[in-house]
């Protein structure tokens, strides 16, 4: 029982060693791609691949990070991996806070020049008293 | 002569109480403007009818946002007062000419209405807790000294409601116009007005775990991210 569980470890480490680079070649190709379309700029571009290829080379050649985590002083490359990103992750999560927030007070911002503006124009007859057209 | 007063009502989904509140402020204040804030019933339609200047939030942004709006509306058409005000009737009117008098007066730039200071008004248990806690939490942050910081009756002077800057669109706006009072120096003072605790305005109104989110939103507002 325990011989298979080994076997069918080590089997299913191959399968997902070569699904997540084979998904890092499609990411590449994508981020490639959109760099063409100038939808992404040169700094994206660079970034982006080399985050795609050192996932890539870490997932082929586990003992990269093994090395690495010995440099960071954490014990297993794993470990290494997960801290990394896990901080990646909760910085891009702050972008992605912030961005929404401003993106709600322009959408406000909106809204309200809108309703400011249809009210400018929609006649209103039984609304404006004395006072207000004084002023 | 009277200053010109507007009324500033936000308004979410209250085309059942909506119509009435206008009315009942029109017999006295002819100058309402309700901000529809992205309702999905008649309100917009209820508030014209009883006469109010009506704007529309084509989506739903928040009771800040919908008071920015009003606001921002009533000093283009020449306000000298502005008096908010909440759209589930809540409110009384009788309280507003004792708000409206310190600030038509000169002596303060804004006058908060206060249920604490109402003898009468019976606020529930845990609500009480909750407000007391934002008083606390107000004077330690905002360095302002209020007895309710939660309350939707106010008076502002043009002067103050052109400088006071409300970018929380949700509940948090109430901390954030306490915040500008301070930062701006403004001259205020608390007024006693009943709050009407109706089966209605308690359905309405917000649960009192909204704290968390009104702190959470507050503190990251302040914070100038």
């Amino acid at each position: 029982m325990a011989d298979i569980l080994v076997e069918h470890h080590s089997s299913n480490r191959l399968i997902i060693q070569l699904l997540i680079v084979l998904f890092a070649l499609y990411a590449l190709t994508r981020t490639l791609m959109r760099f063409r379309k100038r939808t992404i700029g040169l700094a994206e571009f660079v970034v982006w691949s080399g985050f795609w290829i050192a996932g890539g080379i870490c997932v082929m050649w586990p003992g990269i990070t093994q090395w690495f985590a010995g440099i960071l002083g954490v014990g297993r490359g794993a470990d290494a991996v997960f801290y990394i990103g896990l901080v990646g992750l909760s910085y891009a999560f702050f972008r992605v806070y912030l961005r929404t927030r401003q993106q709600d007070q322009q959408l406000t911002m909106l809204v309200r020049k809108l309703a400011l503006r249809d009210a400018e124009t929609n006649a209103q007859p039984t609304t404006p008293p004395k006072t207000a057209a004084d002023a | 002569m009277s200053p010109v007063v507007y009324f500033v009502i936000p308004a979410y989904n209250e085309e059942a109480a909506v119509g009435d509140v206008v009315r009942r402020v029109r017999a006295a204040f002819p100058n309402i403007v309700v901000v529809d804030d992205g309702s999905a019933d008649q309100t917009a339609a209820a508030a014209r009818e009883a006469g109010a200047i009506v704007l529309r939030h084509l989506i739903n942004r928040g009771q800040g946002a919908a008071l920015k709006t009003g606001i921002d509306c009533a000093v283009a058409r020449g306000a000298e007062i502005i008096v908010t005000f909440d759209s589930d009737g809540q409110h009384r009117l009788e309280d507003v000419r004792a708000l409206i008098e310190p600030v038509a007066s000169g002596r303060y730039d804004v006058a908060l209405g206060s249920r604490f200071l109402d003898r009468e008004t019976k606020v529930p248990p845990l609500r009480k807790l909750t407000l007391k806690l934002g008083v606390v939490f107000t004077r330690l942050v905002s360095r302002i000294q209020v007895t309710d910081t939660h309350n939707g009756l106010r008076a502002f002077s043009r002067h103050a409601a052109q400088e006071i800057q409300i970018r929380q669109d949700r509940m948090a706006h109430a901390s954030e116009i306490l915040d500008e009072i301070s930062r701006l120096k403004l001259r205020f003072c608390e007024v006693p007005t009943r709050i009407l605790y109706t089966d209605y305005s308690k359905a309405k109104g917000q649960r009192s775990s909204a704290a968390f989110r009104i702190v959470w939103d507050f503190l990251i507002g302040k914070s100038g991210m």
